[in-house]
């Protein structure tokens, strides 16, 4: 008889795996990680500079984790990182002698440096869990205070979980040498979100997830940075996700598909496909390549080149990030286990292009970027 | 629970000693809780309020509940919680071979369809109805141990309660924990396994047979005849998790010896099963070696092996 995913050992074992022993749903070993890694953006072509500097951004990141159960029925964690960039970023655009848009890119480099923490402590029930979270996150000119709620819920045999979660966080700009440029002196920032999602285990081998999720801003959301970028002050979004997991013997494979659909205010919508697998070879190794394809529409006010004969009070904008774009990114994560230590080290490149957006962009944006990210990561758990 | 248990720790005695009473401890509420002898066990309760109301559950009896249901129906109706009853007309005291006439109004009560589980009650319709979880709970009770003793940092262990063994990692860096596969003809050991993580169940007929009118019935009974089956004398399944190893004997069992086998064979664990006659079949793992039968186990993998998403995303603004 061919064995097919749902033969009895699969079902007898999904049903066994649902009792409360082995469905140890507080973790019980303690992780300590830490990790590095760099991102570094492409230089940009020459033809398409007015001024500055064709260097864009650089960032190297370190974080340090650890998380530990508490007690019988707790579990916490805490997470700190730090970023230190240097680089170049636009300042805005103008329009070409041939009607393209050149960018002017802002002349110092920036050296700055990022520090976040973020700690959570869970509450484990019966069926259910409740998590609190504090996040802060500071920058010389941007600092960032966040407090988030969570609670899962388990139905039908762990068969079906139900997670809400709600977060809300205020953040302050003080741009740097903002009377030098004159630029706006002091911004603030508040964002709540909410988001509600399903899983389903559809067979002992598939795992279904849906998600909606809701987030409004207000307040400052301009770049102070940029030379003409003015957006309203508030800016609600909206996701759908959903997400496809399954497992197949050989190999120890897990496939994993995903979908994200956005849309806001702003008037951007943008649509994420991204399928990966893992699997194990029997080296010890477990490797796998993802690939991501993004693509979005142009936000209601973008401007491909800045137009300083508009009104303050009308919204503009030419940042990249605003216009119609997609991008391709793709890469290989590999893991190797080494007693209690996992080793684990990734590369990605992402390429973004005009011409794969949402909309036909009258002048795509010259800035549009690509980068490389590469890096490794150590956990260990005891 | 009736038969010998022992638990085996590696590490230091103090450790061993509170982690082996922390066992102790559980396996005892496992008993006070899912026993049919004791008044306020859940079962009990469960059993006394048959015909009468739904009885409140916790999260794991639910668990426990639903994979008797499990079972049920991968036995294609063999393996019922609700056959307990057949211990009535089945009893040391008969002494003539039962008659339809007697054999009917127990079997109305057995139908594990008929059991009502919602997500935190349990209903037996009927009054003289009984659940009997005594054997699911066994296995699982030595899962459930092997998880607390990991739990306390134990990584080498074996949990054996009465022939339902859990062994936790391995006895040293190179062999598995050796166990030894009692022959029911007496004489010592059939099989010789070595276990890595692994549970091994035993599910056995021979041993107690009730003999009427000179002839030998087995205490395996098919819940839709209420007659005794022809079953294999012995069988041994080794599993990622005892319960599964368990469950996966005892339906062997209940479908004869025939059908078991085919059973065992499909079921695609390794097993030792011993017919009536004393003749043994094996099979997925075991082989002949030096000292007669044995198997060599190597850490096994589950069905749904969750690869974990890593927490470090470089964050990227889009």
């Amino acid at each position: 008889m061919a064995r097919r995913d749902a033969s009895p050992l699969a079902v007898l074992s999904a049903a066994a795996l649902a009792l409360p022993a082995f469905g140890a749903s507080q973790p019980t070993e303690r992780t300590l990680a830490v990790s590095t890694a760099v991102y570094q953006e492409d230089d940009l072509k020459r033809s398409n500079l007015v001024f500055g500097d064709v260097e864009r951004y650089k960032v190297k990141t370190n974080q340090f984790y650890v998380s530990a159960p508490i007690g019988r029925n707790w579990s916490g964690s805490l997470s700190y990182d730090n970023e230190s960039m240097s680089g170049a970023s636009p300042w805005g655009t103008s329009e070409s002698a041939d009607g393209q848009s050149d960018v002017i890119m802002s002349g110092a480099s920036i050296d700055d440096s990022r520090n976040g923490l973020d700690a959570s402590m869970t509450r484990y029930f019966d069926q259910s869990s409740v998590s609190v979270s504090l996040g802060y996150s500071g920058e010389h000119d941007y600092h960032s205070r966040s407090i988030g709620l969570s609670y899962e819920r388990d139905f039908f045999n762990r068969n079906t979980t139900l997670g809400l979660s709600a977060s809300y966080s205020t953040d302050e700009i003080t741009p740097t040498d903002a009377a030098l440029f004159g630029r706006v002196l002091y911004g603030e920032k508040r964002s709540r979100s909410f988001y509600a999602s399903l899983t389903q285990l559809m067979s002992p081998v598939a795992v279904l997830n849906v998600g909606v999720g809701l987030t409004s801003r207000r307040g400052f959301l301009s770049d102070p940075y940029k030379l003409r970028d003015i957006r309203p002050d508030s800016r609600l979004e909206k996701t759908i996700t959903a997400s496809y997991r399954h497992y197949l013997d050989w190999k120890q494979t897990s496939l994993r598909l995903d979908y994200r659909y956005f849309w806001d205010s702003f008037g951007v919508r943008s649509q994420t496909v991204s399928g990966s697998f893992m699997q194990t070879l029997s080296s010890g190794i477990s490797w796998g390549p993802t690939l991501r394809y993004y693509a979005q529409s142009e936000a209601s006010f973008y401007q491909s080149f800045d137009q300083y004969a508009l009104p303050v009070t009308q919204a503009q904008s030419s940042d990249f990030r605003l216009s119609s774009y997609g991008a391709w990114s793709y890469g290989v994560k590999a893991r190797y286990q080494l007693g209690a230590v996992e080793l684990s080290g990734a590369i990605e490149r992402y390429e973004s292009d005009k011409g794969l957006g949402l909309n036909e962009p009258v002048a795509g944006h010259p800035a549009l970027v690509r980068f490389g990210v590469f890096s490794l990561g150590l956990e260990f758990k005891f | 629970m009736g038969s010998p248990c022992s638990i085996k720790i590696a590490g230091s005695y103090q450790h061993a000693k509170s982690v082996s009473d922390a066992c102790i401890s559980e396996a005892r509420r496992f008993e006070a809780v899912y026993s049919r002898y004791t008044n306020d066990s859940i079962v009990a309760q469960i059993n006394t309020a048959a015909g009468l109301k739904p009885v409140r559950i916790d999260a794991e009896c639910r668990a426990i509940l639903n994979y008797a249901g499990v079972c049920f129906n991968l036995s294609g109706g063999l393996f019922d919680v609700t056959a307990g009853v057949l211990r009535r007309i089945w009893s040391r005291a008969r002494t003539r071979k039962p008659t339809e006439e007697e054999l009917a109004p127990i079997l109305s009560l057995i139908d594990f369809n008929q059991v009502e589980i919602t997500d935190d009650t349990v209903f037996l319709p009927r009054s003289g109805m009984e659940i009997d979880l005594g054997g699911v709970v066994k296995e699982y009770a030595a899962d459930a141990l092997a998880q607390l003793v990991k739990n306390h940092g134990v990584d080498s262990a074996v949990i054996n309660l009465g022939g339902d063994i859990f062994c936790v990692g391995a006895r040293g860096a190179e062999e598995g924990w050796h166990i030894g596969i009692v022959d029911p003809k007496g004489g010592g050991a059939a099989a010789a396994v070595q276990l890595v993580n692994s549970g091994l169940a035993t599910s056995g007929g021979y041993e107690r047979f009730l003999e009427i009118e000179g002839q030998q019935y087995s205490h395996i009974l098919d819940p839709r005849t209420g007659f005794p089956v022809n079953s294999l004398a012995s069988v041994s399944v080794i599993a990622e998790q005892t319960v599964v190893a368990g469950s996966a004997a005892t339906i062997a069992l209940l479908k004869g010896e025939e059908e078991g086998l085919k059973w065992l064979e499909d079921f695609g664990c390794p097993y030792l099963a011993i017919d009536q006659g004393g003749q043994m079949v094996t099979g997925v793992g075991f082989n002949s070696g030096a000292r007669g039968l044995e198997y060599v186990g190597e850490p096994l993998k589950g069905p749904l092996n969750e690869q974990r998403t890593g927490f470090f995303d470089v964050k990227v603004s889009q």
